[in-house]
């Protein structure tokens, strides 16, 4: 089976090409990565804190079924009702039948990207009920009919003059706003406090939920997560089954972790747990749908499975040099950048997906940052072998990997090679820099500078200057 | 009514889980054995002053860094120092949790002070200006404050819907990281971790302090 013409190498070209994109990104990857590199430095122990979290996270997946079923006993203990949901469509009609119980039209939402992952909201919709996003950055991304582009910051790709003028049009229609971010953040605080106040059922994802307390977390950073948790009637709340953790202390490990990595604060401005149903404070009713999604398929892969350590803090995408240029929409999936990479093609499959083992230089910056030490490089080329043994090959791939594997077997074939495309460079970097070439050459070489042949070898140049030397 | 439509997949899902760790149970620690790590970074961390540092001078610090406003006291001084902050601030009314020391509130003036009796509507509390309670505890190394629906902290809407929040701290209560967290403060209330002011950094990176939570944090470190 030949690889599909979708994915990621046709997804990117579009992307990269768009300068002010990639300058937008270039300067909120590089101001996050500075930010998380000052705080996580300050915690002298935190090498020792993220082998914590990934022993952790391998302990809940090593009893996984274990861990759920005492969490369902915890939560449903503390009045809350448990959920399974095996797939997306299920984990949809259930939240549609809990929120047409309740007689609801609209609901409001934190932002989540297990919600995202099951579409829900265009679900919803489908179904005569609005799901009003009030995490600033989804809001933005919503009323403008577009996709995240970041995990921590889907709207980075959106300017500000882009947002003002996108709510002249929606939520702030008829009157004429500055394009300062303050000015812009409290044009939706007042479209939004009438949502909070008025609003039944709110939905949630989950960044937590301990199994021994049945205390469920949620971190956040404008308070629309608090309003969504504390003023609705009705809770519903949305978790991936390896969501799990232990016991709360296991919980405080991970509130270190996930800050640090994620926003490059010490600790974000706002982070709520409950446990169950509170009386006179809260929702009166809470749900917790556990969900499947192939989670369980990702975890029967022994090395594949780390991927579900994931807290989604979004660290690796900031230092990825392919995600940096490509963006965050190149990866055709809610989940981008490294994690997505390894996370989409196990959790999805799909022909588009299984390009993602190849969005990447493998040069390792992501494994480094992981708060829960995912060797995304090893998955990467795990999933790759795993791909192409399964069929996905390509024609000219084959060809030309043997043709590279002939010149690179031996020393002496290089340096040949090497010699006669210097020889020949002026016409030759003609061809590779500015004749437009047919075929898989044209189309690789659309989404990448290639570098001119320069004069000399290396070879060539020691052997002038320092073979003298003796070495 | 739930039972019914779910009982299928709940069974589904954990024999799929099962299977997937029977299967490969034996290689589980494979994901990461034998692997260099290039985790640990080549230069040493700096040496943190935060360790010669008092929690109390270090939560104080922190919250400095997040634009909140501090305010270091005696006991007896806390009416005082409560309603000087009061005095430079815009704020017409103000709510309380029930239990909060009554005498705290003495000598704050020309304000209307009401007292949550746990029945107002989010409605009529987002009408109040401020808020004032005292926590469960802090943290100094994050610089933040814990509520847990104690008595002299309220339930959670009056701490989230008013644009002021005053909160009192006692030096003695003030933890230094994160991680003994839960040995002081139960999860069996909701529990609301505060670390500055609310703040969204959603349009172009740019920093906003306050969105949706209160947008003025005012913090009374007493002891």
């Amino acid at each position: 089976m030949a690889r599909a013409k979708t994915g990621f190498p046709f997804a990117s070209i579009e992307q990269i090409n768009n300068s002010q994109l990639r300058a937008n990104l270039k300067s909120a990857t590089s101001a996050i990565r500075e930010k998380r590199a000052k705080v996580v430095g300050e915690k002298q122990d935190w090498e020792e804190l993220r082998r914590k979290g990934e022993r952790i996270k391998n302990e809940v997946l090593a009893s996984l079924d274990e861990y759920l079923l005492e969490l369902e006993e915890s939560v449903t203990k503390v009045g809350g009702v448990v959920h399974w949901a095996a797939d997306s469509s299920e984990a949809n009609r259930i939240i549609l039948s809990l929120i047409q119980e309740h007689g609801e039209s609209e609901v409001i939402k934190v932002k989540s990207l297990t919600t995202d992952e099951l579409h829900l909201n265009e679900y919803l919709a489908n179904h005569g009920i609005s799901a009003v996003e009030t995490d600033l950055a989804e809001l933005i991304v919503q009323l403008a009919h577009d996709k995240p582009s970041h995990i921590l910051v889907p709207a980075i790709h959106k300017s500000r003059s882009e947002i003002k003028e996108l709510f002249e049009n929606t939520i702030s229609k008829g009157k004429v706003l500055g394009d300062g971010p303050a000015e812009l953040a409290e044009a939706s605080r007042l479209y939004l406090r009438e949502k909070f106040l008025s609003a039944k059922v709110a939905v949630s994802g989950v960044n937590f939920a301990v199994a021994e307390t049945g205390t469920v977390c949620i971190v956040e950073s404008e308070g629309n997560g608090r309003m969504c948790l504390t003023l609705p009637k009705v809770l519903i709340s949305v978790m991936g089954i390896e969501k799990v953790l232990p016991k709360l202390d296991d919980l405080a490990v991970f509130l270190e972790l996930l800050p640090r990595s994620s926003t490059g604060e010490r600790m974000n401005p706002y982070t709520s747990t409950w446990t169950g149903v509170h009386t006179g404070d809260g929702p009166e009713e809470f749900h917790l749908v556990i969900l499947d999604n192939r989670r369980s398929h990702v975890l029967a892969d022994p090395v594949g499975r780390q991927a579900l350590r994931c807290i989604r803090c979004s660290a690796c995408l900031n230092v990825c040099p392919v995600y940096e240029r490509s963006g965050g929409h190149a990866y055709g999936s809610v989940y981008p950048g490294p994690i997505g990479a390894i996370l989409s093609p196990q959790l999805f499959a799909t022909e588009a997906s299984l390009s993602l083992p190849w969005a990447s230089t493998l040069c390792g910056a992501c494994y480094e940052v992981c708060p829960v030490r995912i060797d995304i490089p090893r998955v990467l080329v795990h999933l790759r072998e795993k791909v192409i043994s399964e069929g996905y090959k390509s024609k000219s791939e084959e060809v030309s990997f043997g043709v590279i594997a002939l010149i690179l077997r031996s020393g002496r074939r290089f340096e040949l090679i090497q010699r006669v495309a210097t020889q020949i460079r002026r016409p030759l970097n003609r061809v590779l820099l500015t004749v437009s070439l047919p075929g898989a050459l044209g189309k690789w070489r659309a989404a990448r500078q290639v570098p001119e042949i320069p004069d000399e070898t290396f070879r060539m140049w020691w052997r002038a200057n320092r073979s003298d030397n003796g070495s | 009514m739930e039972a019914s439509s779910n009982r299928p997949s709940r069974g589904a899902i954990l024999e799929l889980v099962k299977a997937a760790l029977r299967e490969k149970s034996a290689s589980h620690n494979s994901a990461t054995a034998g692997v260099a790590t290039p985790g640990a970074p080549g230069t040493p961390f700096p040496i943190m002053k935060q360790l010669e540092q008092s929690a109390t001078d270090l939560f104080k610090e922190v919250l400095l860094d997040y634009k909140a406003t501090v305010r270091r006291c005696e006991e007896h001084q806390i009416p005082s120092v409560i309603a000087e902050l009061f005095a430079h601030q815009e704020i017409s009314s103000a709510v309380i949790p029930s239990g909060l020391d009554s005498s705290w509130i003495e000598q704050i003036k020309g304000i209307e002070l009401i007292v949550d009796d746990g029945f107002r509507s989010a409605g009529e509390l987002a009408s109040i200006d401020a808020v004032i309670t005292g926590c469960a505890c802090a943290i100094a190394e994050t610089g933040t404050l814990v509520l847990s629906c104690q008595p002299d902290e309220g339930r959670r809407a009056i701490t989230l819907l008013p644009d002021f929040h005053f909160c009192v701290v006692r030096s003695q209560a003030i933890i230094r990281g994160v991680k003994d967290l839960f040995k002081h403060v139960s999860a069996t209330n909701p529990i609301t971790l505060i670390s500055g002011p609310s703040a969204t950094s959603d349009i172009e990176l740019k920093r906003v302090e306050g969105v949706h939570g209160p947008r003025n944090l005012f913090v009374i470190i007493v002891g």
